[in-house]
């Protein structure tokens, strides 16, 4: 009886222990899942707060950057009015002076301007150098219209006709002399030469050189333009050493390599240097 | 002598069972521990992507104010050809 009762209870104590046992180890493995589900979250937080941080410093430069363009936009509309007002003094220039070197002047400032993100004042800077241009192209129009006035008076052909005058015009326009004034006479060099610069700023021509090549007529008109040029930087020039070596002192053979320059060759050449420095007087510079 | 051996018999079960409860409940606690901080974590998680959405707003509304803002600096309307 005893026996029986203590076999009982040994399988009874058994199973009991079993039952603890896998309790615990369920227990356990939970536990250990649970664990392994907080270190990914945890990884999944720092990658989040890294996204934070990231997040933050594009928006600062963003700002950053938005409000330096803001800046830039601001003073726009000023720019733009100044090349309006530029573009309506070319337009009144159109046949009077020559408007391309202020043009590019103007386009360079445009670039700048259109490339410009963050610098305003690179924009009020253009703004000044277009407003300054506008001046500019006031004053040379105005001295173009003095050497109007100042040149003789009465019709600028006779002998040579409106057609004869238009020919020698086209050639002093196409060489880059529309804004001076060309007058037919016979009083160059008491009309043995065919054209001649006077220092008051114009050109007269005598009526039979109508009739030369067109070639011959740009060659004749760069030459007399070149002269124009040199009465600008007339003391400069004259006190030029490299003026006396190089071209003897001669403003016609000076006048001859500076048509060169200009791509209008007569019979008469120069040299790669004579032409290096012939082309300094077309911009007002005596090297 | 075998009453001693009943008491002792006795005793020790007793301990054996309190031993075995308190580990139980040892382990029981350190789940509910557990699985209250991944609750923490994810309540952690949550907020970190709400603030990241919110940033994320921000930055592209910043970005399409740059792209209007490049248009109108690239306008060359109003300028030399």
């Amino acid at each position: 009886m005893i026996r029986r009762v203590l076999s009982v209870a040994m399988v009874a104590a058994l199973m009991l222990g079993a039952g603890v046992v896998a309790r615990a180890v369920a227990l356990d493995e939970d536990r250990a899942a649970v664990i392994a589900e907080l270190q990914s979250l945890a990884q999944s937080t720092r990658t989040a707060q890294m996204r934070t941080d990231h997040l933050e410093g594009s928006i600062a430069i963003a700002e950053k950057d938005t409000a330096a363009r803001a800046a830039v936009l601001e003073v726009r509309p000023a720019f733009v009015a100044e090349i309006t007002a530029l573009r309506v003094a070319m337009e009144g220039a159109d046949g009077k002076i020559d408007t391309s070197a202020h043009r590019a002047a103007a386009m360079s400032a445009q670039e700048s301007v259109l490339a410009e993100r963050k610098n305003p004042a690179t924009v009020i800077a253009a703004t000044a150098t277009v407003h300054a241009l506008i001046d500019r192209v006031g004053q040379d129009i105005g001295s173009w219209e003095a050497a109007q006035y100042a040149a003789p008076s009465g019709p600028a052909w006779s002998s040579s006709g409106p057609d004869g005058f238009a020919r020698v015009r086209a050639a002093l326009d196409r060489v880059g002399g529309g804004g001076v004034g060309l007058y037919e006479s016979a009083s160059c060099a008491g009309g043995t030469a065919p054209a001649c610069a006077n220092s008051s700023g114009y050109i007269k021509y005598r009526a039979d050189i109508v009739d030369w090549s067109v070639d011959r007529l740009n060659w004749a008109m760069a030459h007399e333009l070149a002269h124009i040029y040199q009465f600008r930087v007339w003391g400069a020039l004259t006190s030029s050493d490299v003026y006396y070596s190089s071209f003897g002192g001669d403003p016609e053979f000076l006048a001859n390599c500076m048509a060169v320059v200009r791509g209008y060759p007569g019979s008469i050449g120069c040299d790669s240097e004579q032409q290096s420095w012939a082309s300094g007087i077309w911009v007002g510079a005596v090297r | 002598m075998r009453g001693v051996a009943v008491v002792a018999g006795g005793l020790l079960l007793l301990g054996g069972t309190v031993l075995i409860a308190v580990a139980d409940q040892q382990r029981v606690e350190a789940l509910a521990e557990a699985r209250a901080a991944v609750v923490e974590a994810e309540e952690r998680l949550d907020a970190a992507h709400e603030v990241n959405l919110r940033l994320a707003g921000q930055l592209t509304t910043l970005r399409t104010a740059i792209a209007e803002q490049e248009t109108l600096l690239s306008d060359t309307s109003g300028l030399l050809p």
